[in-house]
């Protein structure tokens, strides 16, 4: 009979629900659990997985971009003779593949910096002034002077000029070793200073016009990298397909993962090491539940005695106990998820600054790649994790007290005392 | 009532129900074993972080000329003695050393790179990195050894080897260009590539006669494992007056930063284990209060006081931490040394590199430490028993006698 079935199924929710308030503070207090370790797993999470995501874009808008294409060997071995030979024809078509952001060629030589009275050894790259602000913020973190206004004016980092005791229209002399082994040398004018707040970029680069470094190092036309930026982070695996598709024999192209490795591995370190800590988190409260519903199992010993002796089956006392423990489990969980959303939410508007947790904070960050103010990230998975961990523990707890339920025989419990 | 009674009493109450109170010391097992684990997993990373910046030609302290950190030069050196300061011995030293550090450009046939040409004494050099290195080749044999050492990935770069020669240009006090050919007496491997690509070493004299100097630009001191660092420091800095004695923390305020970090999440992780723990405490002492209310009644009926009623709970809550606790320090042990080896992370390499952590990550467990999270978790199972001995006390003699 479907109609007293139903109605025997509300009969027992009503039942079920009215016993988790035999003992309000009990339920409180196994709720409470639920939904601190819920609301903590829940915001923790949320934030790392916002602070991967802007570490990402530091990293890949600092200096290396998205993807980038090279001469098989240069990524491992980076010399002057591993070229990419048609390096702007081909940064034209990349630049029209459907995702892409923008594409910039880039030439390189490490060199010998000097002025009149200091040397120091650096990086110089050659861009091209026009297309390098579509893949990198390098443009942007200009100080002082102007971004590469000429062909022989150099872009040069806050550190390097400190150390090289250069202001902006001083002379700086290159000196390297050209593609085929002779002497490079450039005579540059400073005409920018940029500062990037990421120390070892600040000391270590020099941004010259890309014809000025072809000229003066002997690579013709050629280039070292190619620069592409997808649309968004979430499309990089896309438009790298598209452009190995595009790509013939004698070019690799590497993603942010492979150029950086140790920005893909710290966010793993990061991610492991919190999980261990939630996990140990979520095992705790699922003791603490265990122990509720077995508190509460055996409390109601007579009880269960008597409904069995009236006739009802074990299986329906059983269901009615997991009905319970997951009335319960649904109130720490919403209650949980409920404040760590909102604090979420609120943080999604406003962010985090490291620099006003702690004071040098900011500049700290800055050298591990992460950026000023930290949003949360919405990840469904993770935050999922931790109520669904739970929910399954209060579940076995449930099933695994009740089994208790066989042992009863309703004559002998009939006469225990509460 | 006397003390021993009311322990008695607690103990026996305790086992009144004893699949709930074995559940509830498991649960304070599990947290103190835990907890003390991931602490010194922590103290391990910390640990690391700390010696790679005091090893990584740091030292605990750098004595330098004043204005060398803003502007490292060959101008700002200074001349240092090691015979003049026989004092620094009985300072807690194991070790010091002077170098002269600048900074310089290799070539090869092939390639040119920016490099930290660095003179120093071989013998001495035990305080750094530089004391247990392998080296394929051979080690620099004395202050005056005209070779140099590079590291194995600068090596590749230049494609260059043990035996060949390479070029070293950098700058004398005059500001002109010294330029001088090097044979490479040895290739080291260093841990992480970004160590092997900054630092060429040679012997300090021979670095000395290329830029025509006599002076130092650092000295680096290291304590003795366990002696403290501030006496230490104040007493360097009263030997060495007209120079700046500066702390590992001041080189390397990153490394600095994260120890303090390490420090911070150590305690915010044990407050949030013990908040977690917590709720099933209070909750299962409430619980074991109010099933006893008749019990409670009558023996408050007969002349208990209310004192030894709050005892009662309290001793019942911190007997049961108690046991908890120890078996939770004795699981925390045999877990610190199932891992003391060391747990191999080198797949993480370069993301360690960053943070300046070694790809082996050994446990450290201190005892202060053990100290600090027992002392916390019996202080944490007197909070919890508040709640439930009030709850105790409240009970009116007549009423639960009644029920």
């Amino acid at each position: 009979m479907p109609a007293s079935a139903s109605a025997s199924r509300g009969l027992f929710a009503v039942v079920a629900w009215r016993n988790l308030w035999r003992n309000p503070r009990r339920t409180w207090l196994t709720a409470g659990g639920i939904a601190f370790a819920t609301a903590l797993v829940v915001f923790f999470s949320s934030f790392q997985v916002g602070s991967y995501d802007g570490m990402i874009d530091m990293a890949t808008r600092l200096v290396s971009s998205h993807i980038q294409v090279q001469h098989p060997e240069f990524h491992d071995d980076p010399r002057m003779r591993y070229t990419v030979p048609d390096g702007i024809a081909l940064t034209e078509r990349l630049a029209g593949l459907p995702g892409v952001a923008g594409a910039a060629p880039r030439a390189e030589a490490f060199a010998l910096l000097s002025t009149e009275e200091r040397s120091f050894g650096g990086l110089v790259l050659g861009v091209d002034p026009d297309r390098e602000p579509q893949v990198s913020d390098l443009s942007k973190a200009l100080a002082q002077g102007e971004y590469l206004p000429g062909p022989d004016d150099a872009f040069i980092g806050v550190a390097l000029a400190r150390n090289l005791d250069i202001a902006i229209d001083d002379e700086i002399l290159v000196l390297g070793t050209a593609r085929e082994g002779s002497v490079g040398a450039l005579a540059l004018r400073v005409g920018g200073i940029f500062s990037t707040g990421h120390e070892d970029t600040d000391r270590s680069l020099i941004l010259v016009p890309l014809r000025t470094l072809q000229e003066g190092f002997d690579l013709g036309d050629e280039v070292h990298r190619i620069l592409v930026a997808a649309d968004s982070i979430s499309d990089i695996d896309d438009v790298a397909g598209r452009i190995e598709l595009a790509l013939g024999e004698g070019y690799r192209a590497l993603k942010w993962n492979e150029l950086m490795p140790e920005i893909e591995q710290g966010i793993q370190i990061d991610w492991v090491s919190a999980q261990l800590m939630y996990w140990l988190l979520l095992i705790l409260v699922a003791f603490a539940i265990v122990n509720t519903l077995m508190m509460t199992v055996f409390e109601r010993t007579r009880e269960f005695g008597m409904l069995l002796a009236i006739g009802m089956r074990p299986a329906s006392i059983m269901g009615m106990l997991q009905v319970e423990a997951i009335a319960m489990w649904a109130i720490g969980a919403s209650i949980g998820l409920a404040i760590a959303l909102s604090v979420i939410a609120w943080l999604s508007q406003t962010g985090i600054a490291f620099g006003e947790i702690a004071e040098g904070m900011d500049e700290i960050s800055a050298q591990y790649f992460m950026p000023e103010r930290m949003y949360p990230g919405f990840a469904v998975g993770a935050m999922a994790m931790s109520p669904a961990v739970l929910g399954l523990a209060t579940l076995a707890a449930a099933f695994g007290t009740s089994l208790r339920l066989r042992r009863i025989r309703p004559v002998d419990a009939l006469r225990t005392e509460d | 009532m006397k003390f021993t009674l009311l322990v008695q009493l607690s103990w026996r109450n305790l086992w009144r129900h004893r699949r709930r109170t074995l559940i509830l010391i498991t649960t304070i097992c599990v947290a103190v074993g835990s907890v003390l684990v991931l602490n010194a997993l922590l103290r391990g990373m910390q640990m690391s972080m700390v010696e790679t910046a005091i090893d990584n030609l740091n030292g605990h302290f750098k004595v330098v000329a004043p204005g060398y950190l803003d502007d490292p030069g060959i101008k700002k050196s200074f001349s240092f003695e090691p015979s003049g300061h026989p004092e620094l011995a009985s300072y807690g030293i194991r070790g010091w050393t002077s170098r002269v550090r600048v900074p310089a450009v290799i070539r090869s046939e092939r390639e040119t790179r920016g490099v930290q040409f660095v003179g120093v004494v071989p013998g001495s050099e035990d305080i750094s990195f530089l004391g247990d290195v392998e080296i394929d080749g051979e080690y620099l044999s004395g202050s005056d050894d005209r070779r140099i050492l590079v590291g194995h990935a600068l090596a590749q770069q230049l494609e260059t080897g043990v035996g060949r020669r390479v070029v070293l240009i950098t700058q004398g006090v005059d500001g002109g260009n010294r330029e001088s050919g090097y044979r490479i007496a040895g290739v080291y491997d260093a841990v992480g590539t970004g160590i092997e690509k900054a630092f060429v070493f040679t012997g300090i004299t021979s670095l000395q006669e290329l830029l025509a100097i006599d002076a130092v630009t650092e000295v680096s001191v290291r304590l003795t494992e366990g002696v403290q660092g501030p006496p230490v420091l104040h007493r360097l800095t009263r030997t060495f007056t007209d120079l700046d004695v500066r702390t590992w923390q001041d080189l390397e305020p990153q490394a600095a930063m994260m120890h303090e970090m390490a420090d911070a999440t150590v305690s915010i992780w044990f407050l949030i284990v013990m908040g977690a723990l917590i709720f099933g405490l209070v909750n299962t002492l409430v619980t074991a209060v109010m099933e006893r209310i008749r019990e409670l009644g009558m023996l408050r009926a007969i002349g208990m006081r209310r004192g030894a009623v709050i005892a009662q709970v309290v001793i019942e809550s911190m007997i049961t931490m108690a046991i908890g606790i120890s078996v939770g320090v004795v699981l925390g042990l045999l877990g610190y040394f199932w891992l003391a080896d060391g747990i191999d992370l080198s797949a993480f390499s370069e993301g360690l590199e960053l943070t300046g952590m070694r790809p082996e990550l050994v446990p450290r467990l201190w005892a202060q430490d053990v100290v600090l999270v027992v002392g916390l978790s019996l202080a944490l199972g007197f909070l919890a028993s508040i709640y439930p001995a009030q709850r105790a006390v409240r009970i009116q003699p007549l009423d639960a006698m009644r029920r």
